[in-house]
């Protein structure tokens, strides 16, 4: 019934799925399909071959009946991720800019959709991989909580982030009962 | 080629940035963003009365257009007038507003375990700021706090405080210098992704800038007074 106390401090791989499939994706409609109320929005008409832009739920179930095919967005791509890759080697201090839901986004869309690939499907994947080990070595080296009102993570990835919340937060929250206790001594 | 190019048209046209627009701030999805800021922020945050409503009478319209249209699949002779290419259409909306139904169901019901949980955890407190600032919780919310609340404390006199003097029974008591009613820790670092320049904060014993689409893990007082400008992550 109720939630234990680990999930006040991050939110489970598969609740970040879950907001994932929320995110706006491009899809290449193979067939007509009306106009759409969904009550709390709507859903314009789509149009064989004409580019439109949908939740990306819509487009996996569009895609599993065969009747759309998945433009895969612009950071999605073999030589992109490549450039990133490299720049996230030269910068030890910060992350390199994808989407915030990278890692969800690329998982659902080469399960569901490796056929609409442009390129190589096997190299993007060994590029994400590289760059989530990557990040994720800087991750465990490079943020210093040293500094008990903020720390800034311009860059970082849902997934990412998850996963060092909550020793991120209890180091800060560690950091400030230290300092007030300074600060007592003090006066 | 000209289909390509007309596509290219449509993709950076209005109709794209159109469906952004409204999928973003539909209801469902505005009461997603609280469901996950309830689930970070220490204490209860604004009851979303208005929201939640309005994603319940959405998902009955949805039900009921279910109803309505399984309904007609199971009529044969409705069938057969439909023609084969107007029935795949119907299913496959069927599919799609039972899978919008199921997902707006599920925030729905995320947001109101996460409050429940929150209370569970600081029942005293919250049924104290409900005197002094109404409508932290709602009316079913405040009947729960109050039930759970009586039941602990009846459970507790019946298996041990009857043996206490008097005095020391009480589940409450704000004598001396330390209350017994726990408070949430409203210092807890929190994530938040800021959406407007709000500008230099006093944060402990530093100030810092908060810039726009900036990440920054900080306690949750500090931004507590903003949370229009960001976003909790």
């Amino acid at each position: 019934m109720s939630l234990d106390a680990s999930q006040f401090e991050a939110f489970s791989a598969s609740e970040l799925a879950f907001l994932a499939e929320d995110e706006l994706i491009t899809i290449l409609p193979r067939q007509n399909l009306s106009r759409m109320d969904f009550k709390g929005w709507v859903q314009p008409a789509l149009r064989a071959l004409r580019r439109s832009e949908v939740p990306l739920w819509l487009a996996v179930i569009l895609k599993r009946q065969d009747r759309c095919t998945i433009i895969y967005p612009n950071w999605l791509d073999a030589t992109y991720l490549k450039t990133v890759l490299e720049a996230e080697g030269r910068d030890s201090a910060s992350f390199a800019a994808l989407p915030y839901m990278w890692q969800e986004l690329s998982d659902t869309i080469l399960a569901e959709a490796a056929e609409d690939c442009q390129g190589s499907v096997a190299e993007i994947m060994r590029t994400l991989q590289e760059l989530k080990e990557l990040r994720l070595n800087k991750l465990r080296q490079g943020v210093l909580v040293n500094n008990d009102s903020h720390l800034r993570m311009d860059g970082i990835g849902s997934a990412e982030l998850n996963l060092v919340k909550p020793i991120l937060s209890k180091t800060m929250r560690t950091l400030q009962t230290v300092k007030d206790a300074q600060e007592v001594e003090t006066v | 080629m000209n289909l390509d190019l007309e596509s290219i048209i449509n993709s950076v046209g209005r109709r794209g940035t159109r469906t952004r627009a409204e999928y973003t701030t539909a209801p469902a999805q505005r009461l997603k963003q609280w469901w996950v800021a309830e689930r970070m922020a220490p204490h209860l945050l604004e009851y979303q009365l208005d929201l939640l409503n309005e994603v319940i009478t959405n998902c009955r319209s949805l039900r009921d257009y279910i109803e309505e249209t399984s309904l007609t699949l199971l009529d044969e002779a409705a069938v057969e007038s439909l023609g084969e290419e107007t029935l795949r259409d119907v299913k496959i909306k069927l599919l799609l507003v039972e899978t919008e139904l199921e997902r707006a169901k599920f925030v729905a019901r995320a947001y109101k375990r996460t409050r429940m949980a929150k209370i569970d955890l600081l029942p005293y407190y919250y049924l104290q700021q409900q005197e002094s600032q109404s409508g932290i919780m709602s009316k079913d919310e405040w009947v729960y706090c109050h039930h759970r609340t009586e039941l602990e404390a009846s459970s507790y006199y019946k298996g041990f405080l009857n043996a206490f003097p008097t005095e020391l029974q009480g589940l409450t008591d704000e004598d001396g210098h330390i209350s017994m009613i726990e408070t949430p820790d409203m210092d807890k670092p929190v994530v938040v992704r800021v959406n407007t320049d709000i500008g230099t904060l006093k944060i402990g014993s530093e100030e810092v800038e908060l810039v726009k689409n900036g990440v920054y893990l900080l306690r949750f007082s500090a931004v507590s007074d903003y949370l229009e400008f960001v976003d909790i992550l």
